[in-house]
């Protein structure tokens, strides 16, 4: 609807008083997009030596069950222990990413393992995080070929694989990774950023908290440290 | 079934007070969102300053948003995914239904939208052949129960489980009508069974979004339960609708927001779910819609962005104001008579509807100004309401009576020699009738105050009397 386009751009235009070509207003926003600056960080979001303990931290009190490896092959005992401990089918669905896929299943016979995206009837996923942030306990995942999206949300558990190395302060921190990995201060996005804290939940019913809504009931972070 | 029923507010009003279920109910709201809130800022020393952070990003946003509206649609097109510009309701229902159209759907899976419910999408698609499923849980059994949400982020929090469990029963008929459903847990079960299937077989996903970032052309969404997620990613076709005023300049400013939005809603530091979304599934991906559509929708915004109603255009819809509402506390949010409750929805429903049928609304408060100590966006949302109380004066929607009282008040006021002898001979007065009770039950001109409670006698002179005659002070003493 062009009419409406430019009956709504008008109306904006004479409300905050910038002209039609709005030549002042336009440079006004270049700049500040072109600068993407951060704004205030609180002190919990420091980038420093604490931020693989403060991720911990705060993952653990938001739900997710946090384990720590130490090279891809200690995985598949601690994705089994988990699988037993929740009396759960030893399917999992795996991402296609060179850290999933240099995973040895092969140490853990009991554990059926698939590729590409997620079914319907998949109980556990395991994809691979671009990036950890401490303030929160979040995972940032982001779509690719490799890591397709509804990994993160169909089955009832979700493992991400967080290499301890992309563990940083804030959300900012994140961003700047996601902007270098994509070669451009100009960010290329993916179709998909999730950034996920805990495992689902609601409280809509009497506001009583429940975990497991529509997406994963367990959310379970490997942290990776590289040998 | 959102119809606007703004200006039955005082029936409502009253009604609502008698209800006993939904008192209880909205009894234990005080306990709920409230505190997990205060918990939460305990443990952010910046919070304060982030709230500045933010409204000062809302603020250049709305002095600057011709231009960001345009960047936004750019780069929205430059991911592959199309822009569609509302005036109002109808042509945003019109732009849903022909998107729908297009793909032929029959089922649309919807997570939470407030601009959804603004205009009214889902009696509309209905009425079009296609069946919208909410998929929030509690917009899903409000959804069921055809009753309009009743709080922005809380949808049925007027309902005890028990009702809840009437509903699921009727609702769910293939089920077992014996089956249990004693608590919460095996009602979300059941509801996550169906809508999983819901899920599956949709040929549209509508979801809200709670930003739209300028600089990628992402829409952000915002949730607990992972239900947008699936909404947008499973149909092969997602449309995201939106207001103007949702833009931010940047992902650092997206940020900043999200530091003071789930704190203030649930207590939360991070919802679960944050998600930016960019485009359509792109060429090798394994997963995602084929189309990407943004409706963006005006609706009355751009007036308020002219008038002095401007700063309610930074509202992020958390919440908090009507957490911390007295007047919402005590008649729930269906007494309102439309989407928007408590304070936001005070200053923004005669915004949205016009003065007319919304009159009751900004005067339904006692101006005490916790929504404006508790708004992460610093909305003087107080301020704001008397600016239509003013309004409202001015264009001679107060009621006669009301007008005509503060006419004489004001002569009043502006005499004070005149006030004092009236308000001294007054306290005499109804000191003397008052009776060994010290209150009134009944008292001529305020029924009003009179027919809920009793009004206390006077003591027999009037503040300013006895402010004259106040103890000497200690030296530099302050009160
Ligand atoms: S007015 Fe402020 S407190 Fe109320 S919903 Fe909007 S942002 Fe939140």
């Amino acid at each position: 609807m062009t009419g409406a386009r430019e009956h709504i751009l008008s109306a904006v235009r004479r409300a905050t008083g910038t002209g039609a070509a709005g030549a002042g207003a336009d440079d006004t926003v270049a700049s500040r997009l072109a600068a993407h600056a951060p704004n205030l960080r609180p002190a919990r979001a420091a980038d420093n030596a604490t931020v693989v303990s403060r991720f911990a931290e705060e993952a653990v009190r938001a739900g997710t069950d946090v384990r720590h490896a130490t090279g891809v092959d200690e995985i598949p005992a601690i994705i089994a222990a988990y699988l037993r401990e929740q009396n759960m089918p030893g399917g999992i669905r795996v991402s296609d990413d060179p850290i999933s896929t240099a995973i040895p299943w092969v140490n853990e016979p009991l554990i059926s393992v698939s590729t590409g995206a997620a079914d319907p009837g998949d109980t556990a996923s395991l994809s691979v995080a671009l990036s950890g942030i401490a303030e929160t306990g979040t995972l940032m995942m982001n779509s690719s070929p490799e890591n397709p999206t509804m990994l993160n949300y169909l089955p009832f558990l979700h493992v991400g694989v967080l290499p301890e190395s992309q563990i940083v302060g804030s959300l900012e921190s994140a961003w700047s990774i996601l902007r270098r990995q994509s070669g451009s201060e100009n960010t290329a996005m993916p179709r998909m950023i999730n950034l996920i804290t805990g495992p689902s939940r609601t409280a809509d019913i009497e506001q009583e908290l429940l975990m497991g809504a529509h997406g994963p009931q367990k959310h379970m972070v490997i942290i990776l440290k590289e040998k | 079934m959102s119809q606007i029923k703004t200006e039955r507010f005082r029936e409502n009003t009253r009604s609502a007070l008698a209800d006993r279920q939904l008192q209880a109910v909205l009894g234990k709201f005080a306990d709920g969102f409230p505190v997990k809130r205060a918990q939460a800022i305990a443990r952010l020393p910046e919070f304060d300053a982030l709230r500045d952070a933010a409204r000062d990003i809302k603020n250049h946003v709305l002095e600057n948003l011709g231009p960001y509206l345009e960047q936004f649609e750019a780069q929205v097109i430059a991911s592959g995914g199309q822009v569609h510009w509302c005036r109002d309701a109808e042509e945003a229902r019109q732009t849903v239904l022909s998107i729908c159209k297009n793909a032929d759907a029959r089922t649309v899976t919807k997570s939470k939208s407030m601009i959804g419910e603004e205009v009214d999408i889902n009696d509309f698609l209905e009425d079009n052949g296609i069946e919208p499923v909410e998929t929030d849980l509690g917009e899903y059994i409000i959804q069921l129960r055809r009753e309009p949400p009743s709080h922005i982020i809380a949808p049925a929090i007027h309902l005890s489980k028990q009702q809840v469990a009437e509903t699921f029963r009727e609702k769910h008929a293939d089920r077992a009508a014996d089956r249990s459903l004693e608590s919460p847990r095996v009602m979300l079960d059941e509801a996550r069974e169906e809508l999983r299937e819901q899920f599956l077989g949709a040929d549209v996903g509508l979801s809200g979004a709670n930003m739209l970032v300028a600089e990628t052309g992402s829409i952000a969404t915002v949730s607990n339960e992972g239900n947008i997620e699936l909404t947008c990613g499973l149909p092969r076709v997602h449309i995201a609708m939106a207001s103007i005023e949702k833009i931010v300049p940047t992902l650092e400013d997206a940020a900043t927001i999200l530091r003071v939005l789930a704190r203030s809603a649930t207590g939360q530091d991070m919802s679960v779910y944050t998600s930016f979304i960019t485009g359509p599934r792109r060429p090798d991906d394994l997963d995602g819609p084929e189309e990407f559509h943004v409706v963006l929708l005006d609706n009355g915004r751009t007036e308020l962005l002219a008038s002095e109603f401007r700063d309610i255009l930074r509202c992020i819809r958390c919440g908090a104001c009507i957490n911390h509402c007295p007047v919402y506390e005590a008649i729930g949010g269906h007494a309102y008579g439309w989407i928007y409750p408590g304070p936001m929805g005070a200053v923004l429903t005669p915004g949205l509807l016009g003065m007319e049928t919304t009159q009751h609304h900004p005067n339904a408060s006692t101006l005490c100004g916790r929504c404006e100590s508790v708004c992460p966006m610093r909305i003087p949302l107080p301020d704001l309401l008397r600016k239509w109380r003013t309004r409202q004066f001015g264009a001679e929607i107060t009621p006669t009576a009301s007008r005509y009282g503060l006419k004489v008040w004001a002569y009043f006021a502006r005499h004070p020699h005149l006030y004092r002898l009236i308000t001294k001979t007054g306290a005499i007065f109804l000191f003397a009738a008052g009776g060994r009770k010290r209150r009134f039950r009944h008292l001529p001109f305020a029924g009003g105050w009179t027919d809920a409670r009793d009004l206390p006698a006077p003591q027999g002179r009037s503040f300013m009397a006895q402010w004259r005659q106040r103890p000497p002070r200690r030296s530099g003493g302050r009160l």
